[in-house]
């Protein structure tokens, strides 16, 4: 196996094998652990790998840009100590840099007057945001967190491909990659002396803490996300619960009076600093783009008044460009009278005479990137055809201070899994930094990326490969040390503690989509288990058609399927089809899932799962193959009784299960009132079909053969489901639950609407009904009455519904932007 | 030395009410050594809940208004009493040639003049358009002088392109312009912006207000005699001219050089950066417009 990592001659670095073909020795545990192992164990274990990441991560990205796959390679990246200790010095260097130079590009701008930064590279910069000038605060540096993007050189030193200072990610990904390796593989651990994170987030959290506390003594931090459609949401998710700090959309976040905050059921809370990941120019649609959506109107006025701390600055990105590089040693010595000690690989920017020269005479020594357009991938002259090369060229030369030309880089291989045991692969390291105080944290840790073959081109710009990095300590682990890396993640998290209203409202429809769910799921599966049997009894038949009205009042199946025989094909097919990839069960678990997505945060491990289960699509069968269809449908009611289950007993009993319960309750009660209404409405044929139906639906046919042990299905047996108070799938019980939960919404108005529309329900549904007297015309008389009365009772529960929704959750509102352009000759004319 | 009462009345009128409104105006004549701002002020209704007062990035005075009341109707009143003098006169001969001046800013990643090199590059507005180059090229001979060139482009402009309000709007691109040789103020100076940076010379956008000899078009007056634009808001360019010079700044739209009847208010590189009035409302469904802007010269 070492044979394919001896080095050929003056070839890539190799990280595990020395130049005289010995393994190094901070690998050394590792390999002979791997070696030891037998194959089979080693590709289980990757196996097991790949799937923690992906559960990690599938409900995630629900709906996200499609994304490159991430796969996970176990074997780690090792550095040891005293080479951490340079790129850790290297890093906290150039993070000081480039932070002293965006206070200057935002603030006198005096390395443009002393002929040391290009004006090009500022003013030229779609990066550069002009309304962020001069909006430095006193609180915090602009650049608060920042990432490189490391290769090591065939010499054997470090080198930075490229800055990251708009938001990059770095350290929620290592915290993830840690976890999944620590749980596949956790034999790997026990004798190495691997650094910790948490320390290291441990002390961000207490920096950020630091720098609210310069606003107030128990500041409020928040996490400002794009959201669950943005790729990089799960690592949102995990930094914000590990930072315990707020995970926050712009539309959870208002600007009132030149101060932010987030909108709670309590009203708006005082939010102090913003840890965003949405790029700078999004972060306000009054100063900055117009058209975005995720940010907070007022936030650049609020930053500028000093009433909150915004990191990094928007506009930081400006330090991105590549074209930066080649005049960094000269600003370096300049602001900090040093060298740099992680310099960056050798760069020139176009915009200067000779090295476009360079490049023109001789491009197939180069690799040309764009200056300030990152997502275009690089180019490699020497890979062109002369057809292409010509068009480069003639591009470049149109625009020379567009490019920035990069020597071409070998990068080190690290040893990674493959079907052929160990293959060497090349890497890229990306570390990140905090600044706290005066100084700057590097994470000693970080995330590795390799291609998926030898070709490092293909790598390393997404997709790929991950790798956790290991940081080894000096000393020998300590006795039980290992165990501790083994749980990096904290067992409990840190709940934060106002609910907002946008997580809110989506609990309320979390509660009614799994309720809707449950309701479709016991219709289908009363439906299937008729049809299975075959040749349907009348009686039976009778029970198929009201089935059919009721799938299709709730949306399971088209209007002319349920109108069509019941013992015939279209039915039989209708009911299949509902429950492939692209029904209606589908559809709701969909919806059902999307919500669940955007609470990520704050459902727990458990509750994750179970959604997940919920949500698998049903397996698909071909034709009529009603057993497992049976089979899946079962599944789903498991979980869905889990659902509600894990609800009840491990949710804490705040202001958010709250909204899911009433959710549930409204819900279930409309159900209740649709299976009614379907039963009785139309004046049944079968009374005793339809009671012994709605039974069945309100799984209410076991506290039936206890209060009718004669197995009468008279109309007075509908009491159970009605009026029954101690039936939890019966309408009192939703009702009773719906008016106690009310009241305890507290904090609010009084919502004595709300609470008067289901005390009246409460009380219509009391009154007694003569169900004893069943003379024929009496019964016509009593079956409309339960008809109508459900409806009323629905249609009340939907109002119920939108009162809610308009009392909590509405001052969730889009602002529109207004230009006033005047021109000449334009006066008194209505602009747009 | 004239002095001025400027009045600029912008009011909003919304169908349903607007439950919050955040604006920022730039709408504060500049205060400078040519044009002393005596007396200025900035009168909101309904009452801001909150206002702050700033400066941009190319120096202009903004406001900040946040107004948190539900209201229909939004207003801003700017008045200012100003002095304004006409810069020192330089003899055209004094400029230097404008080969220097795009030379100096040529220069090897580091131009020699930093304070102007922003305004070469193309903007959202000012793309460098290769017809408004073309055109421009044609006042630049060689050797001529930065003053010379530049107000002989002006002064072809109004020439050649006719003054037609309603013919354009805010968003019409430079080379539409150059097709067609109409528009407003806006469009000359974008275009005259265009031609400028295409040559390699740095220009600036300006906005601000024109005071009209004629307030009321009398019936005698001679076409010529009167300034176009009825006291309203207008744009014009201003050009570097070698670091002795510095700005200054023509009007294409009247073949002027700025003396004493242009008031200022922003300077930026074309009008994205100048907006007088921007803001985001929430609720409001649709909404009018009115704006006056009166100039009174009180010398």
């Amino acid at each position: 196996m070492t044979a394919e990592h001896l080095p050929t001659a003056l070839v890539a670095y190799d990280e595990m094998v020395s130049g005289r073909r010995a393994l190094r020795p901070h690998w050394r545990d590792l390999m002979a652990l791997v070696w030891g192992m037998p194959p089979e164990m080693l590709r289980e274990k990757q196996a097991r790998a790949a799937g923690h990441l992906a559960a990690a991560d599938n409900l995630f990205t629900e709906g996200a840009e499609p994304t490159p796959h991430w796969g996970m390679d176990l074997l780690p990246l090792i550095i040891p100590d005293a080479e951490w200790q340079g790129i850790a010095a290297g890093m906290a260097q150039r993070a000081k840099l480039l932070n002293l130079v965006l206070e200057d590009i935002y603030g006198p701008q005096t390395l443009i007057r002393d002929k040391l930064l290009p004006p090009f590279l500022v003013f030229n910069n779609p990066a550069f945001l002009r309304p962020v000038r001069f909006v430095t605060s006193p609180l915090a540096p602009p650049l608060h967190f920042y990432a490189a993007d490391l290769v090591r050189m065939p010499d054997g030193g470090w080198r930075v491909l490229a800055d990251r200072t708009q938001a990059p990610g770095a350290v929620g990904y290592a915290l993830r990659h840690r976890s999944v390796a620590a749980r596949s593989f956790p034999e790997a651990f026990r004798n190495a002396a691997v650094r910790r994170l948490q320390p290291a987030v441990d002390e961000w959290q207490a920096s950020l803490q630091a720098i609210g506390g310069k606003l107030d003594d128990n500041p409020r931090i928040v996490l400002l996300t794009p959201g669950p459609h943005n790729a990089s949401y799960p690592e949102h998710v995990l930094l914000a619960q590990e930072l315990g700090i707020t995970l926050a959309q712009g539309s959870d976040l208002t600007v009132r009076e030149g101060l932010v905050y987030l909108r709670t059921l309590d009203g708006l809370a005082r939010v102090h600093v913003i840890y965003r990941r949405v790029d700078g120019e999004y972060c306000d649609p009054l100063e900055l783009r117009a058209d975005s959506a995720l940010g907070v109107a007022g936030l650049v006025a609020a930053v500028r008044a000093g009433n909150v701390v915004l990191l990094n600055l928007p506009g930081t990105a400006v330090a991105e460009t590549p074209g930066l590089a080649p005049f960094l040693p000269a600003i370096a010595r300049k602001l900090l009278g040093e060298e740099l000690t992680l310099p960056a690989v050798t760069t020139w920017w176009c915009g200067q005479k000779a090295p476009l020269e360079e490049v023109l005479n001789t491009p197939e020594k180069f690799v040309l990137q764009q200056a300030f357009h990152p997502e275009i991938a690089p180019l490699d002259l020497a890979r062109s055809t002369d057809q292409e090369l010509a068009g480069h060229l003639a591009a470049l030369r149109a625009a020379p201070g567009q490019y920035v030309a990069v020597e071409r880089v070998m990068h080190s291989r690290v040893p990674a899994f493959s079907e052929n045991g160990l293959e060497p692969r090349p890497v890229v390291l990306r570390v990140g930094a905090f600044s706290a105080g005066d100084t700057w944290r590097p994470v000693p840790g970080g995330v590795a990326r390799i291609a998926n073959s030898d070709d490092q081109r293909q790598a390393l710009h997404l997709g790929g490969i991950v790798k956790d990095v290991w940081i080894l300590k000096d000393e020998p682990a300590e006795e039980g040390s290992h165990a501790e890396s083994l749980v990096e993640l904290r067992k409990t998290h840190k709940v934060p503690d106002a609910v907002g209203s946008r997580v809110a409202d989506d609990l309320f429809w979390l509660g009614r989509y799994a309720e809707r769910l449950d309701a479709g799921a016991r219709q289908l599966r009363s439906t299937v288990t008729r049809l299975v049997r075959g040749n349907p009894s009348p009686r039976e038949t009778a029970e198929l058609q009201l089935l059919a009205h009721l799938l299709h009042n709730g949306g399971w199946i088209g209007a002319d399927d349920s109108r069509a025989p019941v013992d015939g094909a279209v039915f039989t097919m209708s009911v299949v089809t509902s429950m492939t990839p692209n029904g209606s069960v589908a559809r709701y678990q969909g919806s059902l899932r999307q919500i669940a997505v955007s609470l990520r945060d704050r459902l727990s491990q458990d509750m994750w799962r179970i959604v997940s289960v919920l949500t698998r699509p049903l397996a698909h069968t071909a034709g009529d193959d009603f057993d497992s269809l049976l089979g899946s449908v079962d599944a789903m009611l498991m979980a869905l009784s889990a659902f509600n289950g894990t609800a009840a007993e491990n949710m804490t009993r705040g202001m958010g299960w709250r909204f899911l319960e009433i959710g549930r309750r409204i819900e279930r009660g409309i159900q209740i009132c649709n299976a009614v209404d379907t039963m009785f409405g139309g004046h049944p044929a079968r009374v005793e079909a339809s009671v012994r139906l709605l039974l069945e639906l309100c799984d209410s046919v076991m506290t039936h053969r206890k209060r009718f042990p004669m197995d009468s299905y008279s109309l007075a047996a509908t009491d159970i489901v009605l009026t029954e108070a101690r039936n939890p799938r019966g309408l009192a019980y939703q009702l009773e639950a719906l008016r106690k939960e009310l009241d305890g919404l507290i904090g609010h108005d009084p919502l004595a609407e709300e609470k008067q529309l289901v005390d009246r329900l409460l009380e219509s549904l009391r009154a007694p009904t003569p169900l004893a007297d069943l003379s024929p015309d009496r019964f016509d008389a009593l079956t409309e009455g339960l008809g109508v009365g459900a409806r009323t009772c629905r249609s009340e529960l939907i109002s119920l519904s939108d009162m809610l929704t308009r009392s909590f959750f509405t001052h969730i509102k889009i602002a529109r932007s207004v230009v006033f352009a005047a021109r000449d000759g334009d006066e008194d004319r209505a602009a747009s | 030395m004239k002095r001025y009462a400027v009045r600029h009345e912008t009011r909003y009128t919304y169908s349903l009410p607007v439950d919050i409104g955040m604006h920022i105006a730039r709408l504060s004549p500049v205060n400078n050594a040519l044009q002393r701002r005596i007396e200025h002020s900035l009168d909101v209704t309904p009452t801001p809940a909150w206002a702050m007062a700033f400066s941009d990035h190319f120096g202009n005075g903004l406001h900040h208004f946040s107004i948190e009341t539900a209201h229909t109707e939004f207003a801003v009143v700017q008045k200012t009493l100003v002095e304004v003098t006409a810069p020192t006169w330089t003899p055209e001969s004094a400029a230097p040639a404008w080969e220097t001046v795009r030379d100096g800013l040529r220069a090897d990643a580091f131009p020699e003049y930093p304070e102007a090199a922003e305004f070469i590059y193309a903007s959202p507005l000012v793309p460098i358009d290769p017809a408004a180059t073309a055109y421009a090229a044609g006042s630049f001979a060689p050797g001529a002088t930065m003053i010379a060139a530049a107000f002989d482009l002006a002064k072809r402009i109004k020439q050649d392109f006719a003054y037609a309000p309603g013919s354009t709007t805010i968003t019409t691109p430079v080379s539409e312009i150059m097709e067609r040789r109409h528009g407003v103020c806006q469009d000359f100076t974008h275009a005259m912006l265009s031609g400028l940076r295409g040559l390699g010379l740095p220009a600036r956008y300006v906005s601000g207000y024109l005071k009209t000899h004629a307030a009321q078009p009398q019936p005698d007056a001679k076409p010529d005699e009167k300034l176009v634009g009825a006291d309203a808001s207008h744009a014009w360019v201003s050009v570097w001219c070698g670091p002795e010079i510095g700005w200054l700044e023509f009007d294409p739209t009247n073949a002027l050089m700025v003396a004493e009847e242009h008031i200022a208010v922003a300077y930026g590189r074309d009008f994205t950066d100048v907006t007088p009035l921007r803001g985001l409302i929430t609720g409001g469904g649709g909404h009018t417009l009115t704006v006056a802007v009166k100039v009174e010269a009180l010398n």
